[in-house]
């Protein structure tokens, strides 16, 4: 179910009028866990035994564990199965056709021939979600930092949870699981405020993302006859397009749980204002970045250990957090400039140590440019695309000095017209994302207040583009 | 500039802050209602044209009402609105078959309502709107003129009224014609045939769309801003997997021996519904109901008109067939062709002539068929 359909409407106005009904939090876990299922059951109804099996191993695991305290290598040897189970269960659904293609391919490069190419695999929504979160609670609770959950259907509204279910944001356990042990009561400026989120996320996702995806999936679907200046165009259109998808996606989905009582953290915090690759990977995909740095960076050996080591355990991160997205050489090399250019970011504070100061300006050019070059080979749908598409860039960027040393002009008005399609995202992150503007012009009426969600919403409906397109992050 | 909109209440819903003042959630469902109930009066209230006043079928529609009403003395002379899809609209030059009738003492005022994959409904989408724009006392000239229905025979719709629809969407076209009623109308008859969710589910979100005014201002613009208002529009590409010789050999073979009819399914749900309607509504104003056969080299195609011209409607008539004599050599050349189903804008006169000479031919015939004249359908 896509959180911009009728159907999604219809499921979310019983859910919300079911719940609030309920005389207790006794009746609301088992309501909710059935009403995740059917959620994710409305994509394909068998993936729903999947979402139970993977509930069932950390469920029994955080038993194990906890009762396995004072042994700590049986500790360990249980949470390294659950662990092992369900990273197989991800490289089977996610990656298992990848590898065999890649091994068929190299195969084939080297003059032999397999009987097979790859599986027929589907790769059911959200599993790269609920699966790092399974891992989340099973590490949480072999850390000591979490009791393990007794009640089976409150861990299943923890890893089930429809808001974030198929998209994210990925829910640490000790962020959420103690708030099913609190009681819930109805609170109407947080269910005002979950509608002033939900909002704002159907304004970012079904009017502006969707809108400049038309022009962008036209570009990249007729790459081989566009030229220079449409890719460049198509490009920039992207960098905004999969901000307001995803950014919309998580303030619709925290929005959603605001609605039911529940508090989730922020996903993002205005990345394109970041002057930094480090504070870029603060803003962007927070839930993912903070995922990858406790149960992953960290494990690795984190900063604390020789610089080498401390650049390899970031591009290792990096690259898995790639492939994370998908299994392809594209979000692989994604993952490579990130970390390497992170590596550089590192490298670059510690050699001038604050000496050199040049204006923000500067890096916040640096830092945006390398995000915009990265989301190329993440949008492309084939290697070769992207090899293409860099390929284009480099004569472009010949054609555009030779232009300017012409000054011919009217080349240079043409491409002007592309930044027009990040005019939504402009004053995103100018006005928005700026605390000082939002103190100084806010407004304090809570009539306006809402007013101003009732507005936006019938607005998003006008604006809204008539074919919904589904969220990027559901392939993830 | 209407992305200023959004953008505007993007920034209002950051900038307008609740403070320590407590939110109600009952002003802001009782909000929300208004704002629901304002929605549904404004679509209650305004006509369809002017909600989506450069939506494709109104802008063809307005385009052949401003023709019409440019005409010297039109109420004193027939009126011919041929109605079809792509084939229509790529094969029949409206003006070209006025001015042909005109010159051959066929007095008319030739109408083209056809749009590329126009479903049988959103054809009658547009004969509603075309009387709406016309108003009553214009309603009453037409019946006086008389007027006649040109209607294009093409098999893949008659099996399946929505066929594009289903197939190739037209996602801002069909939220414009898909009022509850129409939903309804077409839930009806395709439904019933074929029936699958999916598709079930694209009716009730474009109905759905239509009712709430949902995008309008789809892209930022207007729903289907700048779509070609006329409905002739020739073409001038070949398509790149067309291979003429091949269906034209097809074709001769299938015309030196044509096989029988009788196993041809003459789907009578498919197209009677939308002839009902359109009875029901226009049979006083439309005076005859006239078929005609599309150029086309599929054999499939030409069995099924023929089976159509055995089993017509009551009170109605077919021209053709098509491929007879001169006609053939005329017709069957490459040049002629786009594809199987759609002709070149070479082939365009050619068979604009054929028609006229059809029209001309049974011309009396078609004056004497009032399609009212059987009253229990």
């Amino acid at each position: 179910m896509i959180f911009t359909t009728i159907s999604f409407l219809f499921f979310l106005l019983v859910v919300l009028g079911v719940y609030w009904s309920l005389p207790s939090d006794r009746w609301r876990h088992p309501f909710l866990f059935a009403a995740n299922f059917f959620f994710y059951g409305w994509w394909n109804w068998k993936f729903t035994s999947l979402l139970f099996f993977v509930i069932l191993i950390s469920y029994v695991a955080g038993q194990w564990v906890q009762q396995a305290e004072k042994n700590l290598a049986l500790k360990k040897a249980v949470m390294m199965m659950a662990c092992v189970l369900l990273i197989g269960i991800l490289g089977y659904f996610k990656y298992a056709n990848f590898f065999l293609g890649s091994l068929h391919a190299a195969f084939q490069q080297m003059g032999g021939h397999l009987g097979w190419s790859t599986l027929n695999i589907i790769l059911p929504a959200g599993i790269s979600f609920y699966i790092f979160q399974a891992i989340s609670y099973v590490v949480t609770v072999y850390r000591g930092k979490l009791a393990a959950e007794t009640s089976f259907i409150k861990l299943g509204v923890y890893l089930g949870f429809f808001p974030h279910l198929v998209a994210g944001p990925i829910i640490h356990a000790p962020t959420f699981l103690p708030q099913l042990a609190e009681k819930r009561f109805f609170n109407a400026p947080f269910f005002v405020e979950g509608c002033r989120k939900f909002a704002l996320g159907f304004l970012y996702k079904a009017v502006f993302a969707d809108n400049i995806a038309v022009i962008v999936n036209n570009i990249f679907s007729t790459l081989h006859e566009q030229k220079v200046l449409s890719i460049f165009g198509g490009c920039l259109g992207f960098y905004g397009q999969i901000y307001f998808d995803f950014a919309g996606y998580s303030l619709m989905a925290i929005g959603v749980a605001n609605l039911l009582g529940y508090t989730l953290p922020d996903n993002f915090n205005f990345p394109y204002r970041a002057t930094s690759l480090v504070d870029f990977w603060h803003r962007w995909h927070i839930s993912l970045s903070t995922w990858l740095r406790d149960y992953l960076y960290i494990p690795l050996g984190g900063n604390r250990c020789s610089l080498p080591r401390n650049y390899v355990n970031i591009i290792v991160t990096m690259l898995l957090g790639g492939l994370w997205h998908g299994a392809s050489w594209n979000y692989l090399l994604w993952g490579g400039i990130h970390g390497t250019a992170l590596c550089l970011n590192h490298f670059w504070r510690r050699l001038t140590a604050e000496k050199i100061i040049l204006p923000t300006a500067v890096f916040w050019i640096l830092t945006q440019a390398v995000v915009f070059f990265c989301w190329i080979p993440f949008r492309a749908t084939t290697w070769s695309d992207t090899l293409f598409i860099f390929h284009q860039f480099s004569i472009g960027i010949i054609q555009f000095i030779s232009t300017i040393a012409k000054l011919h002009f009217p080349v240079i008005t043409t491409a002007l017209a592309w930044p027009l399609l990040l005019l939504p995202l402009f004053f995103d992150m100018a006005f928005n994302g700026s605390l000082v503007l939002r103190k100084r012009w806010e407004w304090d009426s809570p009539t306006a207040f809402c007013a101003a969600i009732v507005l936006a919403l019938l607005c998003g409906v006008l604006f809204m583009h008539c074919g919904t397109t589904k969220f990027i992050y559901f392939q993830f | 500039m209407l992305v200023l909109i959004p953008i505007i209440a993007m920034l209002s819903l950051e900038f307008i802050v609740s403070g320590k003042r407590k939110p109600s959630a009952k002003t802001l469902l009782s909000m929300m209602g208004c704002g629901i109930l304002f929605l549904i009066a404004l679509r209650l209230v305004l006509p369809t044209a002017w909600i989506y006043p450069e939506g494709e079928a109104t802008m063809r529609v307005r385009a052949q009402v401003t023709h019409l009403l440019s005409v010297k003395d039109w109420q004193k002379k027939p009126v011919l609105i041929v109605e079809g899809s792509s084939t229509t609209s790529y094969g029949i030059n409206g003006r070209a078959l006025e001015q042909i009738l005109n010159d051959h003492g066929v007095p008319v005022t030739v109408l083209q309502f056809s749009m590329l994959g126009a479903s049988h409904f959103e054809r009658l989408f547009m004969l509603q709107l075309f009387f709406q724009e016309l108003g009553k006392q214009h309603q009453q000239e037409l019946r006086q003129a008389p007027t006649i229905l040109l209607s294009e025979v093409l098999e893949s719709y008659d099996q399946e009224p929505l066929f594009t629809f289903r197939h190739r969407g037209y996602t801002n076209r069909s939220i414009e014609f898909l009022s509850p009623w129409n939903a309804y109308l077409t839930w009806k008859t395709s439904c019933k045939k074929n029936t699958d969710d999916a598709f079930l589910r694209k009716i009730v979100k474009a109905s759905y769309l239509n009712v709430f005014l949902g995008g309008i201002f789809s892209s930022f613009q207007p729903l289907n801003y700048r779509k070609q208002a006329e409905s002739f529009c020739p073409k001038s590409e070949v398509s790149k997997t067309f291979n003429y010789t091949k269906k034209a050999t097809d074709l001769k073979n299938f015309l030196r021996h044509p096989p029988a009819t009788s196993a041809v399914e003459i789907p009578s749900e498919g197209w009677s519904l939308y002839y009902q309607e359109l009875y029901q509504e226009y049979s006083d104003t439309i005076h005859s109901l006239v078929f005609f056969p599309i150029p086309t080299l599929q054999p499939s195609e030409i069995i099924y008109q023929t089976a159509f011209s055995q089993h017509l409607p009551p009170s109605t008539m077919m021209l053709g067939p098509l491929f007879r004599d001169r006609m053939t050599d005329q017709l069957l050349q490459e040049k002629n062709w786009s594809d199987e189903l759609h002709l070149h804008k070479t082939g365009t006169s050619v068979f604009t002539q054929w028609l006229a000479d059809q029209i001309i031919e049974h011309w009396s015939q078609i004056l004497a068929t009032p399609w009212k004249k059987n009253t229990t359908r």
